[in-house]
C-alpha cells in the first residue's frame, strides 16, 4: 500500500508508486495546487469587440472565458471599454465569476478605449467554471450609442499546469 | 407575433433566425466554424456549427462539449440569458 504524504504543499511517498503518477517541481512542490499569482503575464485572452444595449440592468453576459481546468490563488483580469459613439451612452462593465456578481468599471461616455484592471484574489476555480464581463448603457439626450468591450485578459504566473480556456461571445450582429 | 412570424417563416422554407429573447432562436457558432458539439455529460450530438437552436426544445443549463480536429476540447454552457442575444459564438485555440 503506496504512502502519499503532503504536508506543507511538500509530497513524499514510497518507492512503490510510479514516478509518472506525481510530477512536481525542484522544491518537491506539486505545480498543479500551487495558487496562481496575479501578475502581467497574460494566459487567457479574448480579444473581440462585442456591443451591449442600453438597458436599467445588466441583461446577460456578452464574453465569457471558460475554464478547462480549475485554478486557485489570484489573477489579474483587464478589458477595455467604451461608448461605441461620443458622448451617446454611459457605458458600465460589470466583471463576474460563476455569476457571483463583481466589480463594475469606472462609467465612461468616451468613445475612446478605457482598459479596466481589476485582481481577483482567493479564487478557488474548477473546470467549466467562468469569469464574464457583463456591460450596459445609459442613453444621454436620446443618443443611440452602445456600450462596447474588448481585449477580455486574464493574467497570472504558474501556469506549469496550463488550465486552458474557451472563450465565448454573445452579441447582436452577425458574429 | 413573432412565432407566428417564425411559423410562417418555417413552413416556406426560409429559416432565418428572429431576434432573440427566451421564446427566439440562438446561433451557436464557432471559430472555426465546422466544429461539433455534444452534451458534455452524455456525449449526445447537438450539432455542427454554426447551427440554431430554440430555447424551448434546446438543452439550457448544461455543460457543452465543442470539438474539432487540431483544437483543443472546449466547454461551454447555453444558459436561458444567451436568448436575448441571437448570436454566440465560441472561439477554439489551436493545438
Amino acid at each position: 500500500m503506496p504512502l502519499v504524504v503532503i504536508s506543507g504543499g511538500k509530497v513524499t511517498y514510497s518507492s512503490q508508486i510510479p514516478r509518472d503518477v506525481l510530477r512536481y517541481d525542484a522544491n518537491r512542490d506539486i505545480p498543479q495546487i500551487l495558487p496562481k499569482v496575479a501578475s502581467d503575464t497574460l494566459q487567457h485572452s479574448s480579444d473581440s469587440t462585442v456591443s451591449g444595449i442600453i438597458a436599467t440592468d445588466f441583461p446577460q453576459y456578452y464574453k465569457w472565458i471558460w475554464l478547462n481546468r480549475g485554478l486557485s490563488g489570484s489573477v489579474r483580469v483587464k478589458y477595455d471599454i467604451r461608448s461605441s459613439v461620443l458622448d451617446e451612452c454611459i457605458a458600465v462593465a460589470r466583471l463576474d465569476v460563476n455569476r457571483t456578481v463583481g466589480t463594475l468599471s469606472t462609467p465612461t461616455s468616451s468613445d475612446v478605449w478605457q482598459t479596466e484592471t481589476v485582481d481577483l484574489s482567493s479564487l478557488s476555480l474548477y473546470d467549466k467554471n467562468f469569469i464574464a464581463l457583463t456591460m450596459r448603457g445609459t442613453a444621454i439626450g436620446g443618443g443611440t450609442g452602445l456600450p462596447q468591450v474588448r481585449n477580455f485578459r486574464i493574467y497570472y504566473d504558474n501556469d506549469d499546469i496550463h488550465v486552458g480556456h474557451t472563450t465565448v461571445d454573445a452579441t447582436m450582429g452577425t458574429v | 407575433m413573432r412565432k407566428e412570424i417564425l411559423m410562417a417563416l418555417l413552413v416556406l422554407g426560409l429559416a432565418i433566425p428572429v431576434m432573440g429573447d427566451a421564446n427566439g432562436v440562438l446561433r451557436i457558432d464557432s471559430e472555426p466554424q465546422g466544429a461539433d458539439v455534444y452534451l458534455w455529460t452524455v456525449g449526445n450530438y447537438v450539432g455542427t456549427t454554426p447551427f440554431y437552436v430554440t430555447a424551448d426544445t434546446f438543452p439550457i443549463n448544461q455543460y457543452l462539449r465543442i470539438s474539432k480536429d487540431g483544437y483543443w476540447n472546449g466547454t461551454f454552457a447555453i444558459f436561458p440569458m444567451m436568448f436575448k442575444q441571437p448570436y454566440v459564438k465560441a472561439y477554439m485555440v489551436k493545438r
